[in-house]
């Protein structure tokens, strides 16, 4: 694999990113949204307006703050005993508000360009205290994630290698 | 800069970290599995932690308690005493010490739920000789984002290890 034969500190977002990236419309319903992750069983995803430029990120995060801020009192989540907040798929969608999804997203997200090295993903990471950092191409549109986790598999395939 | 680049068995790639215990987070913020959740809220919500490790009487680690843990309890959970209806007169809902409720105050069932019944109860840990590589591996392996170090009192977070990723 050509990743594997760079040294590591010469890694790029392009060499560790997952390419595919699950993109949440900017007028879908907070309530669409939620359904969306669920079914592509991920945590978070770029949101981006009608010209595919990212416009700002919806994670679990943003579930916990409009449960914390948002939700009327007594709103229940029945079967929600673990991790609500990590797995989407626990969540009973239908207790969920309909409105854009803009409203609940964190907007100004972490992006950077693919040519970002792998050290400097992670300052990012540590300073924005984040686990998840969106690739863009030049008009801002997605085209890859870098997760905490993607850095560590890169160390340990680095270190893996004979 | 007084850090030195340690060496590692397998120097593929620059950590200032050799073992766990050099990457962990010594005597982390944790919460006794005891505790109310009144008390864990405390810790978590209004100081901002995400999660946090829960120790026993002995101050074993025995689980993680996470933010999101209580905030699911807490929509499940809580319950409110019906609003007195209009007709009652304040004065009729004045306690003994004569403390009145205010406008738009209600009364609130105790929350008397403890840590151990909302935690996660599953502890995984390195010794504080595991080298950094191991510690990498297991996180991967486990697919979790934190591991305690027995014996040292820590945690060390995938963030805690990109902390330590040399420039």
């Amino acid at each position: 694999m050509l990743v594997a034969a760079k040294p590591f500190l010469t890694l790029t977002a392009d060499d560790v990113m997952s390419h595919e990236v699950v993109m949440i419309p900017q007028e879908l319903s907070f309530q669409g949204a939620a359904h969306l992750l669920s079914q592509a069983d991920v945590s978070g995803a770029p949101v981006v307006d009608v010209h595919g430029r990212c416009v700002g990120v919806l994670s679990a995060t943003d579930f916990v703050h409009w449960a914390d801020e948002g939700c009327p009192r007594g709103t229940t989540f029945p079967g929600t005993s673990g991790c609500v907040c990590c797995e989407w798929q626990t969540l009973p969608t239908e207790n969920l508000p309909e409105d854009a999804v803009s409203r609940y997203m964190t907007a100004d997200p972490v992006m950077v360009a693919p040519g970002t090295t792998i050290v400097a993903l992670a300052r990012m990471m540590l300073d924005a205290h984040i686990h998840r950092i969106i690739v863009v191409d030049r008009e801002r549109r997605p085209i890859g994630i870098v997760s905490s986790i993607d850095l560590l598999a890169a160390m340990a395939r680095a270190d893996a290698r004979p | 800069m007084s850090r030195t680049l340690k060496t590692r068995r397998s120097p593929r790639h620059p950590l200032w970290a050799e073992t766990a215990a050099d990457l962990m987070k010594a005597n982390p913020i944790s919460v006794r599995d005891d505790a109310t959740v009144r008390e864990a809220v405390a810790l978590l919500i209004d100081k901002g932690f995400s999660a946090a490790p829960v120790i026993d009487a002995a101050g074993r680690p025995v689980g993680v308690l996470s933010r999101s843990d209580i905030l699911v309890h807490d929509r499940e959970k809580v319950e409110y005493l019906e609003p007195a209806p209009e007709y009652y007169h304040q004065g009729d809902l004045a306690a003994r010490s004569g403390e009145r409720l205010r406008d738009g105050f209600q009364v609130e069932r105790v929350d008397r739920t403890q840590v151990r019944d909302l935690m996660t109860p599953a502890v995984f840990s390195v010794t504080p000789e595991a080298p950094a590589t191991e510690v990498i591996e297991q996180m991967l392996a486990l697919n979790v984002h934190r591991l305690f170090v027995v014996d040292r009192a820590g945690v060390i977070s995938v963030l805690d290890i990109l902390r330590h990723l040399c420039p």
